[in-house]
């Protein structure tokens, strides 16, 4: 259970405050309501691109890291297709240094060319250090357009090309600025040793002159059912072919995401999973094989993925995760085998919030999909799921013609 | 709307002076178990570690350290390999079973309520694994796929270089698997070295969590109940090894990869070594962290790389320093002569008062910021037990980052970055 209380300022600043004086340490969890898929088409790999940026430099502020590192603090964001987050821990004594520091870049960034010049660079060779030069790094840039066609999910957060990083101006980064790094396009976790008035007059001290700004509505398009089944095959210099299926499913606040979530751990999550156990233990196709779901704001995704071991055909061992699929359209899950991966994800969660980080990030996350009691409600939806229910869901999503496939072949 | 705050104050910091870090419960039990609890946190959970002396330093082969481990949960007397996976996804535990240098750790993270049939499914791992044949050949075949797409990466194939060169590739901290090597694996030598440094020798026990009495004492209970020799033998241990640094320079070039990756470093001292805070204060400005000076040239200047860093890396018997990035192939030699640029700055140039305040500030607020879970806190204390450091040294860790001067950095880089690298490129 995450205790916290919530207020908002006038400029449209949603702020919680979760208390835990256990420790002389407090988070302050800053999250934007932006991501890739906010993105035009032909400038893709911006969000991230932009989340760079943030660190080099505000009106104020020539250098946001020493400043951290002075506080004794460490920092770090992260960008995924739906949403920006900022996020720092330090000694709670240091609190309001993070408030200056964010408060300033929310206010206004130095956009100085050089730091755009280096951080251009920068991400490309992030790119190519994550997504090229890894065996399967592209996998994502391949697979996404092959299950989106429409919503801009079909983009990857660093971008289709490096073409469109190359190409960023400081026209481009200020306009991006501008239309989403508004107060009332954030949300503010502060959390740890803290007190909901120090934080409150916190927040209004440095968060409360900045203005509100205008902030479009996102119009995404929806993705057309899909009613045929796809199938792309790649070859590329790796030791072993690999196998990525990906379904679509409901997103993170649908009534149907429990079941799904649920569904995606019995097919394939950990060593004791109906995939796992048939085609890696027993059957021996496949070295690795595993399930999970995307859990994004918009309609996501269920994926299998797995590499097959030496010998085996890739179109054999698709026909043998297909026969297992199946098997989950027509039958009800067994009561031991739904309780076990309730088990497991009780325990997942309760594991993940002993990390103070975690409980302030959840919270953010919560808010950002609406409500933050999500964020604790997250448990019972889980273990009032049935099997039916899950069934339900199999019959639905595991149809053939609901699903995307990638052959990754190994070049001879 | 006017701004009313002024934003070119910064708010004032205040720097740690003390931590008080939890003290940790330890007890020697009859049949030489040491048991160290850590008593922190709310949530119902528990993490028990089990550190068996295991590792490559202590096994003759390091196939033999590392497939021992592998299938400790691949099958006993009376459970096949699916049913030890049901049983411990049943619980929603998780065990993690690693094997390093040194050590092998064999972990299970559960809800405290699942705790007693989760012990006797450990105790049955650790008593009666019956490494079955087929299970071995499995765990082989997955193995050689992992290490092939492995060897398709750049960044492990430098790593394995380097280590080879500053070891050897006879020392068991050097040597690397092979896929012949993995297919000569034989049941038989597994099934001895599991008698030899698992069945009989005393290991270190850390738990962590929020316990009730009653279920420590179960612990204990469990624990004692593991029928050990006390006097410890071992068939073969190599003797400590002086490592030397001589230059070696070796660059693999690979063809259609995008970046090269670069390790270059020397031996260190080992963990003890009374030159240990002011070298990884020194080492933390060189490279340690974001703000590092090779950050700051070779990433925030130069854009050459998504990251670059530089490590103390220490096993029992050996410490060396490493420093590592991947970077653009075109760049790769300008980076080595940036890196060596930032070495000799270091040595020759009298570092900035601000400069070394700040890294201590950083290091003092990593340190109390990581321990705010249980099994953080439980970290530290294997660090103490694995490397004989003093009972109480992280209760003065605070005290010992802000005892460090300007001149002890000066003279720990000209004592350990002086003299020759070993440098490989692959890409």
């Amino acid at each position: 259970m995450i205790n916290y209380q919530h207020f908002s300022l006038d400029n449209g600043l949603k702020v919680y405050v979760h208390q835990d004086q256990t420790t002389p340490v407090a988070v302050f969890n800053l999250l934007y309501n932006v991501g890739s898929r906010d993105e035009q088409e032909d400038k893709t790999g911006f969000a991230h691109l932009f989340e760079h940026l943030m660190f080099g430099g505000s009106q104020n502020v020539e250098h946001y890291d020493q400043h951290v590192q002075q506080a004794g603090g460490e920092n770090n964001a992260f960008t995924s297709q739906d949403i920006t987050n900022y996020y720092l821990t330090l000694p709670s004594k240091n609190i309001e240094t993070a408030f200056w520091l964010e408060s300033d870049r929310m206010l206004g960034l130095s956009f100085n060319p050089e730091v755009l010049e280096v951080q251009r660079k920068v991400v490309i060779e992030e790119f190519k250090q994550r997504y090229l030069n890894q065996p399967y790094g592209d996998v994502w840039l391949k697979l996404n357009p092959l299950a989106f066609q429409v919503h801009p999910y079909r983009w990857s957060t660093i971008g289709k090309e490096i073409s469109h990083i190359e190409n960023a101006t400081m026209e481009d980064v200020k306009s991006f600025f501008y239309k989403f790094y508004v107060p009332n396009n954030a949300i503010l976790v502060v959390a740890g040793d803290v007190t909901v008035e120090q934080v409150k007059k916190l927040s209004k001290k440095w968060f409360g002159s900045i203005p509100k700004g205008e902030v479009p509505s996102r119009n995404l398009p929806r993705e057309p059912r899909q009613t045929e089944g796809r199938l792309l095959e790649i070859e590329a210099n790796v030791p072993a072919d690999a196998l990525y299926k990906a379904y679509h499913v409901c997103n993170r606040t649908s009534y149907q995401y429990a079941p799904t979530d649920l569904l995606s751990d019995l097919l394939g999550r950990g060593k004791s999973s109906r995939l796992y156990q048939e085609l890696v233990q027993n059957k021996k196709m496949f070295t690795s094989l595993s399930a999970y779901v995307t859990g994004s704001a918009d309609d996501g995704l269920l994926v299998i993925s797995g590499k097959t071991s030496t010998g085996v055909a890739l179109e054999k061992a698709d026909q043998a995760v297909n026969e297992i699929v199946a098997t989950f359209r027509e039958n009800k899950p067994k009561e031991t085998d739904l309780q076990k991966v309730k088990n497991q994800a009780e325990s997942t969660i309760i594991f993940s919030e002993t990390e103070l980080l975690n409980r302030a990030m959840g919270l953010a996350y919560a808010a950002f999909l609406g409500d933050a009691n999500l964020a604790n409600t997250e448990q019972e939806k889980i273990q009032a799921v049935t099997a039916s229910q899950i069934q339900t869901i199999a019959y639905e999503v595991l149809k053939p013609q609901n699903c995307s496939t990638l052959y990754y072949k190994a070049k001879k | 709307m006017t701004d009313t705050v002024n934003r070119k104050n910064p708010p004032t910091i205040h720097s740690l002076s003390a931590f008080n870090l939890v003290k940790p419960e330890s007890e020697r039990l009859s049949n030489g178990i040491c048991l160290h609890h850590i008593q922190a946190g709310v949530q119902p959970v528990v993490a028990i570690q089990l550190i068996f002396k295991a590792g490559n330093w202590f096994a003759p082969s390091k196939e033999t350290a590392y497939f021992t481990a592998r299938l400790l949960n691949e099958g006993t007397k009376n459970k096949n390999s699916s049913q030890i996976a049901e049983e411990t996804d049943k619980y929603g535990a998780f065990l993690e079973i690693s094997t390093g240098n040194d050590y092998c750790h064999v972990e299970l993270y559960a809800l405290t309520k699942h705790l007693p049939p989760l012990l006797d499914l450990l105790r049955e791992l650790l008593t009666q694994a019956s490494f079955p044949e087929q299970e071995l050949q499995k765990v082989k075949d997955i193995s050689v796929q992992n290490l092939k797409v492995s060897l398709e990466k750049t960044s492990f194939v430098a790593s394995q270089h380097f280590k080879a060169a500053i070891f050897g590739a006879m020392h068991p901290y050097g040597s690397e698997m092979t896929a012949e090597s993995i297919a000569n694996v034989q049941r038989n030598d597994l099934a001895t070295f599991y008698q030899q440094a698992y069945l009989k020798q005393p290991f270190e026990v850390l738990t962590a969590g929020c316990l009730v009495p009653a279920d420590l004492q179960r612990i204990k209970d469990w624990l004692s109940s593991f029928q050990l020799d006390v006097q410890p033998t071992f068939a073969s241990q190599p003797p400590a090894m002086v490592l030397t640094a001589k230059k070696h320079k070796l660059y693999i070039e690979k063809e259609n990869v995008m970046q090269t990756s670069l390790r270059i470093g020397k031996p260190l001292f080992l963990r003890t070594d009374a030159d240990y805070i002011a070298t990884k204060v020194m080492n933390e400005i060189l490279g340690g962290y974001f703000g590092s000076r090779l950050m700051a040239n070779i990433r925030e200047d130069k854009g050459y790389t998504y990251g670059i860093s530089s490590t103390m890396a220490f096993s029992k018997n050996a410490g060396y320093l490493l420093i590592g990035t991947d970077v653009g192939k075109e760049v790769r030699e300008a980076t080595v002569e940036e890196i060596f640029k930032e070495i000799d700055l270091l040595k020759k140039e009298k570092l900035a008062k601000k400069e070394l305040e700040m890294v201590k500030n950083y290091m003092k607020g990593v340190f109390v910021n990581s321990l705010n879970t249980p099994f953080a806190i439980a970290e530290k204390y294997r660090t103490v037990y694995l490397f004989d450091l003093p009972a109480d040294y992280y209760q003065s860790y605070i005290q010992a980052i802000d005892s460090v001067t300007i001149k002890q950095v000066a003279e720990m880089a000209n004592k350990y970055l002086a003299g020759d690298y070993i440098e490989v490129l692959v890409g």
